[in-house]
């Protein structure tokens, strides 16, 4: 038995922050509904760099594989009852929607309460549910900036600097967080204390992902950039090798003897010596000759490898985190794995509309007819 | 808002052997200091001296209580547990709780591997370093300790899902967590996903978005396809109206000329007036603020973002990420939803 098998999830998350925190749940065993709308699409389906037609873009398989879809519209009154209804049976709605939306829509907490009051209701938001830039636009390097990450990450005297939007750090950690926060939920709904909405902001995350920074400028200590460098090692930075890659290093003060021994160099407790006889080493190494000298001296050392160094390493360093759907492709994979109940990729990300009659027949409760005056009238959309 | 606190009647005993990098005693503080908020008896083993700073000692035990007595004596005792590689190996899965985090640098062949390794060079071998800052200059880690904490979430969403489910009381669920898969998980984007012909990596001056001066220090030009339009009238910089930049390929040929126009119009404006100017327009332009200046935002004070950590102590940092919203409110609203 999965982790959350017998959870039922109704995913109205897009993009990356939600809808990759209800493919988490779903990996644990829940079973998750991506929730379309013949108007609206997750914009993921729209983000593709391939050029054949029809071809499921690559972010969304990668990030909504695991999950039935049904697609109703969310902006009519019979679409909302549809989906209520659906409320009712379920324990979760992960939501990422511009604030207000789900409102607008008619779906506020308290309308998803009445019609289940042990629902959860997730809100992934940028800035939050409340405060005065609750409604401000932003993606994730935005809110690196506003939460002070951006602060703290740089060079040495240098301008901060962000993960930038092909890793887009703060939507990454927060469903990570959301859906660990999503389960501690779901323990309380089971301890009889009712539903409850979740106000889950990436910036208030952001912000205490740095909440060491914070407690020390608190304190009065200058909080600055510091390249590469940390408290606990005398060096720590990337150099090239001959070979024109970057390795990255730490060197901790237990190893300056034997380093110091190996490369004949002399005392290296001054952190000029310690950079130049490194340096140096690199230059007459190539990365791989570089790495095996320092791990066998002790030194942290890697390569700092690309995305196809990453694929090189798949099996040995790591197993999990990618994996491939049925038809051999790239999704994502998992973060962690469960001995007893491990996570695996069982169903391909879906069409729209994939499961709408069979989700709407099994799970809402209703008739092959209704289904059909559902869709006649546009208001659900069913796959062909 | 109303807190909850799902946890409160667990006892969670944080085990890192001495032996292990400073990155696990960091992930085990971080999924903790969680599990703590959440209402859990958290329970750390005085270990050796390690090498950060105070003030990240002083985030990671708020709210939990240190202990002398024996490895053997806490875990028995303890209903979760967050323990590395070589506590498993020396008191054996039966000598541990039977939810239980195990936290390692590596995955698959190599987790139980002591190759001298820690938060920096799994940052390189998972990709990270590569995406972060300028081309021209060494690859960039991002600042605190991202890494670490992110295992520290990997290892929260494990045991909260372990804790939340209907298997039965007692049943053992061993989650495995290292910082190399949660790291690959995080860079997803950086592999060459089928359909991609260009690796992403650190982009530098040739970034889309990027930090620019401004009167009084730095704000990320960030912005999609969609914004242009108003980033343009937000600005009122007759230079963006060029051909050069009437396009989004001719405005990527010609990224350092608009970061230059940009930036020469922001250098007149102070952060704040940025912020303004960002909202007014509908536009993702962040100010940088520093942690120091963060602590008197407005949304931040809104929010109530920051605590004391600990009575008296006068230090303060955010409090735990998770707003349980007031469902009174909700009860009160009469509300009638169609029979189903």
């Amino acid at each position: 038995m999965k982790l959350l098998e017998g959870c039922r999830v109704l995913d109205l998350g897009i993009i990356t922050a939600g809808a990759a925190t209800a493919a988490l749940l779903a990996d644990f065993g829940a079973e998750v509904i991506k929730v379309e709308s013949p108007t609206y699409r997750d914009p993921f389906r729209a983000w593709s760099a391939q050029d054949e037609p029809g071809a499921m873009p690559a972010l969304f398989r990668a990030t909504n594989r695991n999950k039935r879809a049904i697609s109703i519209d969310l902006k009519r009154p019979e679409g909302q009852a549809i989906l209520l209804r659906l409320v009712r049976r379920a324990d979760v709605v992960v939501e990422n929607f511009r604030r207000g939306v789900m409102e607008g829509l008619g779906l506020s907490f308290a309308r998803l309460r009445e019609a289940n009051p042990d629902i959860i209701l997730a809100s992934i938001s940028s800035q939050g549910e409340t405060g005065p830039d609750a409604g401000h636009v932003s993606y994730g390097s935005t809110l690196e900036a506003l939460s002070g990450l951006a602060w703290v990450t740089g060079y040495e005297g240098g301008k901060p600097e962000v993960s930038g939007r092909d890793v887009n750090y703060p939507d990454q950690i927060a469903a990570l967080f959301a859906a660990g926060a999503i389960a501690t939920a779901l323990r309380s709904v089971r301890k009889g204390e009712g539903g409850s909405h979740l106000d889950l902001s990436q910036r208030d995350l952001a912000a205490f992902m740095i909440g060491d920074r914070f407690a020390a400028a608190s304190q009065g200590e200058t909080v600055s950039r510091q390249g590469n460098a940390q408290l606990q090692y005398p060096l720590q930075d990337c150099f090239l090798a001959s070979d024109g890659i970057w390795v990255a290093l730490s060197v901790p003060a237990p190893a300056l003897p034997s380093l110091s021994e190996a490369l004949a160099a002399g005392d290296l407790h001054h952190p000029d010596a310690l950079r130049t006889v490194v340096v140096a080493a690199m230059k007459a190494r190539s990365a791989r000759e570089a790495v095996s000298f320092f791990v066998g001296l002790g030194v942290p050392a890697a390569i700092v490898n690309d995305g196809n160094g990453m694929m090189a390493d798949w099996g040995e360093a790591w197993q999990y985190a990618l994996q491939r759907d049925e038809q051999g492709l790239t999704v994502k994979g998992f973060p962690l794995q469960v001995d007893e109940a491990p996570l695996a990729i069982e169903r391909p990300a879906p069409q729209v509309g994939a499961e709408t009659y069979a989700v709407l027949a099994e799970i809402a409760g209703y008739s092959r007819s209704e289904i059909a005056d559902f869709a006649a009238a546009g208001i659900v959309e069913i796959a062909r | 808002m109303t807190a909850r606190c799902p946890y409160a009647g667990l006892t969670v005993a944080e085990v890192i052997s001495d032996a292990a990098d400073d990155a696990l005693v960091l992930a085990a503080g971080m999924a903790g200091r969680i599990l703590a908020d959440l209402g859990a008896e958290v329970i750390c083993r005085r270990g050796r001296k390690r090498g950060f700073e105070d003030s990240t000692e002083l985030f990671l035990s708020c709210g939990k209580a240190l202990s002398s007595e024996g490895e053997g004596e806490l875990l028995g005792r303890a209903d979760v547990a967050l323990v590395d590689g070589a506590t498993l190996r020396e008191r054996g899965r039966a000598g541990l709780p039977s939810v239980t985090a195990v936290l390692s640098l590596f995955g698959r062949k190599l987790a139980e591997s002591d190759l001298p390794a820690n938060a920096f060079t799994a940052a390189a071998s998972a990709g990270l370093l590569a995406m972060v800052g300028d081309p021209q200059h060494e690859p960039l880690r991002l600042g605190g300790h991202q890494e670490a904490f992110a295992l520290g979430l990997s290892a929260y969403a494990g045991l909260a899902a372990a804790l939340a489910s209907a298997r039965s009381n007692g049943v053992p669920v061993t989650i495995r967590a290292s910082l190399l898969e949660t790291l690959v998980w995080l860079n997803w984007k950086a592999v060459p996903l089928e359909g991609y012909h260009v690796l992403p990596g650190r982009t530098g001056a040739a970034a889309e978005w990027q930090v620019l001066r401004c009167a009084d220090g730095y704000a990320v030009l960030v912005y999609q396809e969609p914004d242009w339009l108003r980033l343009k009238a937000a600005l009122a910089e007759p230079a963006l109206d060029e051909p050069r930049f009437s396009t989004r390929a001719s405005r990527l040929a010609h990224l350092g000329e608009l970061a230059a126009i940009i930036e020469r119009r922001f250098l007149a404006l102070t952060r704040r007036e940025i912020h303004a100017l960002a909202r007014q327009h509908r536009l993702p332009i962040g100010p940088v603020w520093s942690p120091a200046e963060a602590f008197d935002e407005p949304h931040n004070r809104a929010r109530c973002l920051f605590e004391p950590l600990g009575a008296g102590s006068g230090v303060q940092a955010p409090r735990l990420p998770l707003v349980w919203l007031d469902h009174a409110e909700a009860c009160q609203t009469e509300i009638t939803v169609g029979a189903a």
